[in-house]
């Protein structure tokens, strides 16, 4: 879901730029000093969430895991999606340094938006088993959804060539949608059961 | 507490660290020679590094060095197994087991008539003339890709490592800033 060099115009390229260094800056200002490690961390379990590839008949999609990044880090989310997307790039030539921006923003932005309404309304909804396994399921597949939404939009937005492109790449990672559902369902789960504080700490 | 964490941390990061200074083996044999190159997981060849084969039944056929770019043709004509080790210096080393085709002759049937002789060759045993032919021009072909696949795959893990470790060192610097306020 990394969106590569050359392909964006720079309207949308400084746009993406200027609101993911805004989230970024109030990500880590919001950033408690006792929670940097956990950020870290997650930083590093997103970056390598981006190389766990799925095979997908003639393509294949990797994890993103974006909503977990949410879920712990919250606004912090941005900074850890930023610096994990920033390696990727001159590391690996994963999207680019000038689509920085636009990526995190399609990234980070989904999972903040997923933490706030799903997965603050399954924490509600505790009491009900349904609806607290749907709203988990929904906070990582939701998650994904807007991002791959997000991409799709700005591919759209950079032409009318790309639309097809972008309607694939939607349809490609409904398995990914799925997947981190299920991953964060039975992971949040766990969590509440064996450490809840890790989430409740989070939520303070 | 701190040494359960550095017991957890050097549990965690010591396969990467053994698999960063993996020694690979490339073989090879063609027409009475056996190529070999040996090359480190970053791909920098394993230069002037020691080289020993030996038979199937475990005997020292060879004993050499690699030249600078970690490579070596040997002249030997081959009608078994072997097995090549490669020895480089703080005790690497790598073993590459080489299958060596055994060459089978063409069945002549020559029929009954006088002068003319009809050479016609068994239809199984050309197959498997026409399969050991293609195996061995496709491993010829494929060598380099091959190569470099194997050298990509070493970079990779090292290259992940270390960029855990710059995010670890990006937050560290996060840590000193927050402080410092």
């Amino acid at each position: 879901m990394h969106i590569a060099e050359g392909v964006l115009p720079a309207k949308i390229l400084i746009s993406g730029g200027v609101i993911s260094a805004c989230f970024t800056a109030y990500g880590l200002k919001k950033l408690k000093y006792k929670e940097i490690p956990k950020v870290a961390i997650l930083s590093g379990l997103f970056f390598i969430g981006s190389f766990i590839h799925i095979p997908l008949g003639p393509t294949s999609v990797h994890l993103i895991l974006n909503s977990i990044v949410g879920i712990f880090a919250g606004w912090a989310s941005f900074p850890a999606i930023m610096i994990a997307l920033f390696l990727q790039a001159i590391m690996f030539g994963f999207g680019g340094i000038t689509t920085l921006g636009v990526n995190t923003f399609n990234m980070a932005f989904p999972s903040i938006l997923a933490y706030f309404f799903f997965y603050n309304f399954a924490i509600k909804r505790k009491s009900n088993k349904f609806l607290f396994s749907l709203s988990l399921f929904l906070t990582g597949a939701g998650s994904v959804a807007f991002s791959a939404f997000l991409l799709s939009f700005s591919l759209f937005l950079a032409g009318q060539k790309f639309y097809e492109v972008a309607k694939i790449a939607f349809i490609a990672h409904i398995p990914v949608m799925i997947i981190e559902g299920i991953i964060v369902l039975f992971m949040i789960t766990y969590i509440l059961k064996v450490y809840p504080e890790l989430l409740e700490k989070e939520r303070g | 507490m701190m040494k359960k964490i550095l017991v957890v941390i050097l549990i965690i990061f010591s396969p990467f660290s053994i698999f960063a200074h993996k020694l690979n083996i490339f073989a090879y044999y063609e027409d009475g020679k056996i190529n070999v190159e040996s090359f480190f997981s970053d791909g920098t060849p394993c230069k002037n590094c020691e080289i020993e084969i030996f038979s199937d039944n475990n005997s020292l056929i060879f004993s050499g060095n690699l030249d600078k770019k970690g490579e070596i043709t040997i002249n030997k004509k081959l009608n078994q197994n072997i097995k090549i080790k490669v020895k480089a210096s703080m005790g690497h080393e790598s073993v590459f087991y080489l299958k060596v085709k055994k060459s089978k002759k063409t069945k002549i049937i020559a029929n009954n008539k006088p002068k003319i002789a009809i050479k016609q060759i068994d239809q199984k045993n050309l197959l498997q003339q026409i399969r050991i032919i293609v195996r061995e021009e496709l491993e010829k072909q494929l060598k380099p890709i091959i190569l470099q696949i194997a050298k990509i795959q070493g970079n990779l893990t090292e290259k992940i490592v270390s960029a855990i470790g710059y995010i670890f060192g990006i937050f560290g610097l996060i840590v000193i800033l927050k402080k410092g306020r």
